[in-house]
């Protein structure tokens, strides 16, 4: 179910007046909490749900495990169990097509022709992708982690692992919870506080309206920048780009950064929006990343949730910045984020282009500090130096983005021959392109002071006014969306 | 006396305290959504009647939610139908087209495609900086207001070139028209000029059960815009233009639109939208875009692509509902297939109308068939249109549904995606072999290139060979290779080693 949809006004709206219905009923909350969301991710596929539950259930039988364990040996052990379960899931489902292809091409090519459905079960092959998987299974493997790490820590309740597994608003394509966030608000706002109050002993007037901000902010990005930069340039372009010129490549490369940006940042505002009217704080997940002025700094703004996942569940237990094994970790890290992506070249091509960058980022600031004897100070005058560092890394991270973005590799490189090979000839550009995208940087450097202030006009205002305000709002960006909306990008990972 | 003590208020020297926030209570919370969500209702109920069941010939686990609640979307249906005839009845309808107008301002590019300033994007911004019209006329940017032609509010869209199309099946005559081709009426949202609108979107009461009254006068606003817009000094290069639903959008589309881009004689334009069809025009007015497009575009060939959102009832002019599968759903499907193609016609092009592959959930499958069948018939009997039967090219020697097919390296392609009913780029390839093929035959027909350009069609990367060979091996035809023979076409049966012809060989 797409929050852009009818059907998700509705199941929100049922889902919110459930809700205050049953802020006095003991568990009321956590039962209707759980039951929506398993409505919610069976509208995008009925026949996961087991598989849903399945995972929580496994992470919660591995924590479960951790307080019976009798030695720390054990507790290593279940702990490894828990980690292969989760990652064999994940890696059956992103990958078992790609194994089996590449199977069946070796059994060719050593004379076993054998047609691919034969070597599963019926339908297997046609199975569709498990919505939010990566999402999920993440979510678990962090639970896992945080009670394997902290002894002390409370091992919750089935019911409550599964909730925190399958919160509806991060469930398809996060932001990644962390147990930590979860269950602390899970806890004050299900179950009856002190004078009876319950829900709401924390919610104020700005946060509700922070709440409708989000989800306009989020209707902007998706419905009107992303939409429109798809529809009349970027797919086309990444498509055919043989048909192409290159000034007009050069803004389809730019146009789909800021799509992609717009698309996935529209997602978590959704996301933190709805999550917020009921009541729950989520973690953010963008910081304005095309203002970053280096390759570390943007992965300290994009997509933060997965990085700081990355660097806590994998990037630090494979040693981290420690014995002096920085550059392998960096690259393998970013290898494995690519790979995460899909069993593709350009997704491996793309992981390992970052991690590359960040190796050469790490270097130069190694470099820097040996000679300046400090990493902050320098001689070179600030702003001309840190206007360069921004464009380099923009660009990079924009082609980057070509090998994420186009179909294949053969694409990818002919997007990018077309560029360094200036003055192909080709189709050009629609003109409004430029300042859609122009708007999509906007919304990165005063896209905060814009929300803020459009929270206190809100507050200020009677409600019936504040909703009126909203709808017009949202029937404005609607009509300069196109009609129906796609998917969210990140839905595939 | 002891001295006063002073007494120094830290609060206050500190400046005024926070004011603290005020909490909200889920009451507050929930009226705001109810009635941000029900005006937003309002302003969309247009749309949103539209989205209900959309996802209906998906066949997805939703449908299985749904149908097992089946009043529930019809309740929601019905509300939202009686919402809109609220709506259209009172000033909110005022309010919408005033919101239209204001988003018109905004979207530029909305404006320059309708004002038509170029005869495609692609002449227009082909990377020249600043833009410059070829024909020399003005050119808009951002803000300009273009200007109207005075008492002509109602005038025909109009091309860079000076073409254009009549607003009614007389016709305005050429001193009508602006010496720049610049001259506009006011555009609504929904693409159509002025008061043209009636004329743009077909009045289905009239036209749907007879539709012969609005068909002719479609034939004469055909001949009319034949007449007046092809024009070789300017446009040299004949136009293909793509049009469809999510098929064309995606796998067919892409590898279709980069196989003819590769041609230097060909001009190709795309304008698919997703989540489109013909069962609900409600929705989205397919003819009535059609038109439009043409206007816009002057095509040669215009390849259809369309159906994969058509399996489920249809609503006429009437409210009456046609089941999906029953005779007269077929009749209705019939209908609105025949005012797409007689759209399409208006401006003289040809059409190459690709049927839909086989579906990989047998009701679906079923399903589609129909619908196949029905677009198959709009083909039957024209010279100018051409059916190409997809049924047989990505099925197996049994004529069922397969999602892969064997390489030359002895390994497995997949040609379908696992939704069972959109092509991968692959599978695109095995389609785009067969087409291609048909769209050069029509344009050398219609003498737009020359013969011996026509036979280039060869798919068009290492995708494209992989996908032959695999469709060779499942006994699938190279209809690249295999094309049929002009004098053969007439009596060309449907079969898997050529599309199924069903316009009688051009003379």
């Amino acid at each position: 179910m797409n929050f852009v949809t009818a059907q998700f006004a509705f199941f929100f709206l049922v889902v919110l007046t459930l809700w205050l219905g049953t802020r006095r009923v003991p568990h009321g909350r956590q039962g209707l909490l759980l039951v929506a969301n398993l409505v919610f991710y069976a509208a995008t596929g009925l026949a996961f749900v087991p598989l849903l539950v399945g995972v929580a259930f496994l992470n919660w039988c591995i924590a479960g495990a951790f307080d019976e364990a009798a030695t720390p040996r054990r507790r290593k052990l279940w702990f490894i169990l828990g980690l292969a379960g989760n990652l064999a899931i994940l890696g059956f489902f992103k990958y078992y097509e790609f194994f089996l292809v590449e199977a069946t091409a070796l059994l060719g090519l050593a004379g076993f022709v054998m047609p691919i459905e034969k070597l599963l079960p019926p339908g297997l092959m046609d199975m569709a992708f498990p919505i939010g998987i990566s999402f999920y299974v993440f979510q678990g493997i962090a639970y896992i982690s945080d009670q394997y790490r902290e002894p002390s820590l409370r091992h919750q309740p089935f019911h409550k692992v599964l909730l925190f597994l399958s919160f509806f608003p991060t469930v398809l394509s996060g932001p990644i919870l962390r147990p930590g966030q979860f269950f602390p608000q899970l806890e004050q706002l299900t179950t009856t506080g002190t004078g009876g109050k319950g829900y709401g002993t924390n919610l104020t007037e700005k946060d509700v309206q922070e709440g409708f901000a989000l989800i306009l902010s989020g209707l902007f990005k998706k419905v009107v920048l992303a939409s429109y930069l798809s529809d009349h340039l970027v797919r086309d372009a990444f498509q055919g780009p043989e048909g192409y010129s290159s000034l007009a490549m050069l803004i389809a490369i730019y146009g789909y950064a800021m799509q992609l940006y717009c698309d996935f940042s529209g997602y978590t505002d959704l996301a933190l929006g709805f999550a917020r009217l009921l009541g729950f704080r989520l973690p953010e997940n963008f910081n304005s990343p095309y203002l970053a002025v280096n390759l570390q700094d943007f992965w300290r703004r994009w997509h933060m949730t997965l990085s700081s996942w990355l660097r806590d569940y994998l990037y630090i237990p494979l040693g981290g910045s420690r014995y002096g094994k920085t550059y392998r970790n960096l690259l393998l890290t970013m290898f494995l984020g690519g790979l995460w992506h899909g069993a593709h070249t350009r997704f491996i091509v793309w992981g390992l282009m970052h991690g590359a960058g960040l190796c050469l980022v790490h270097a130069f600031q190694k470099v820097r500090k040996h000679f300046s004897g400090s990493s902050t100070s320098t001689n070179f005058p600030v702003w001309p130096g840190l206007f360069l560092s921004w464009l380099l890394t923009f660009h990079f991270v924009a082609v980057a983005w070509v090998f994420f973005g186009a179909e294949n590799m053969d694409r990818s490189l002919e997007i990018l021959r077309r560029v360094i090979f200036w003055g192909q000839p080709g189709e050009g550009f629609p003109l409004m392109a430029l300042p859609v995208i122009l708007c999509a940087m906007l919304t990165q450097v005063i896209g905060r002071h814009i929300l803020r202030n459009f929270v206190r006009f809100q507050e200020r205002i009677p409600l019936p006014v504040g909703a009126a305000v909203i709808a017009l709002a949202g029937a404005l960006l609607f009509r300069m969306g196109p009609e129906g909306v796609l998917p969210f990008i990140y839905f595939q990972f | 006396m002891a001295a006063p003590k002073v007494i120094i208020d830290t609060a206050t020297t500190r400046g005024p305290e926070p004011k603290p926030e005020r909490p909200a209570g889920l009451l507050r919370v929930w009226c705001q959504f109810v009635i941000a969500a029900a005006l937003l209702a309002l302003f969309q109920s247009d749309r949103l009647a539209g989205t209900l069941e959309d996802t209906a010939a998906e066949l997805s686990a939703e449908e299985i939610i749904l149908s097992s609640l089946p009043s529930i979307p019809r309740a929601c249906e019905q509300g939202a139908l009686a919402l809109r005839s609220v709506y259209r009845a009172t000033a909110m309808e005022r309010i919408d087209l005033a919101l239209s107008d204001l988003v018109l301002t905004l979207s530029t590019d909305r404006i320059v495609g309708k004002a038509a300033l170029p005869a495609t994007k692609r002449e227009h911004f082909r990377g020249q900086w600043p833009f410059t019209d070829q024909a020399g006329g003005p050119v808009y940017h951002l803000g300009d207001q273009i200007p109207l032609q005075p008492g002509k509010e109602d005038a025909p869209a109009t091309s860079p070139q000076g073409l254009t199309a009549p607003s009614d099946a007389s016709g305005p005559s050429q001193a009508e028209m602006g010496q720049d081709g610049s001259n506009v009426g006011p555009v609504l949202e929904n693409g159509n000029v002025g008061d043209s609108q009636d004329q743009a979107a077909p009045d289905l009461s009239g036209s749907l059960p007879g539709a012969e009254t609005n068909a002719t006068d479609r034939a004469d606003i055909a001949l009319n815009a034949t007449a007046q817009t092809i024009d070789p000094e300017v446009s040299p290069k004949p136009l293909v233009l793509l049009i469809g639903d999510s098929m064309m959008m995606e796998g067919l589309g892409p590898v279709l639109l980069r196989n003819l881009r590769a041609r230097e004689d060909l001009e190709v334009v795309r304008e698919a939208r997703y989540s489109t069809g013909l069962s609900r025009m409600d929705y989205f007015d397919w003819p009535a875009h059609m038109e439009e497009l043409v206007e816009k575009y002057s095509p040669a060939v215009v390849v259809i692509t369309i159906g994969g959102n058509d399996a489920q009832d249809i609503v006429d002019e009437n409210k009456k509902r046609h089941f999906v599968g029953t005779d007269s759903w077929a009749e209705q499907y019939q209908q609105r297939a025949e005012l797409l193609a007689q759209a399409a016609e208006s401006g003289g092009a040809a059409i190459v109308w690709v049927g839909l592959p086989i579906m990989g959930n047998p009701t679906h499958a079923q399903r589609t068939l129909l619908l196949s069948e029905r677009q198959q018939a709009v083909c039957e009997g024209s010279d100018n249109r051409i059916f190409v039967d997809t049924l047989p090219l990505l099925s197996d020697e049994k004529g069922e549904f397969i999602a892969f097919v064997k390489n030359e390296q002895g390994g497995q392609t997949r040609i379908r995606y696992k939704d069972k009913i959109h092509v991968t780029s692959a599978g695109g390839e095995i389609l785009t072999a067969v087409v291609v093929p048909e769209i050069e035959r029509l344009l050398a027909d219609l003498g737009q290139i020359s013969e011996d350009t026509s036979e280039s069609a060869q798919p068009d990367d290492q995708d494209s060979k992989e996908a032959s060979s695999g469709q060779a091996e499942t006994n699938q035809p190279d209809a690249s290779a295999d094309q049929p023979d002009k004098d053969t076409l007439p009596s060309a049966p449907a079969s898997a080693s050529a599309p199924a012809v069903c316009a009688p060989a051009p003379e």
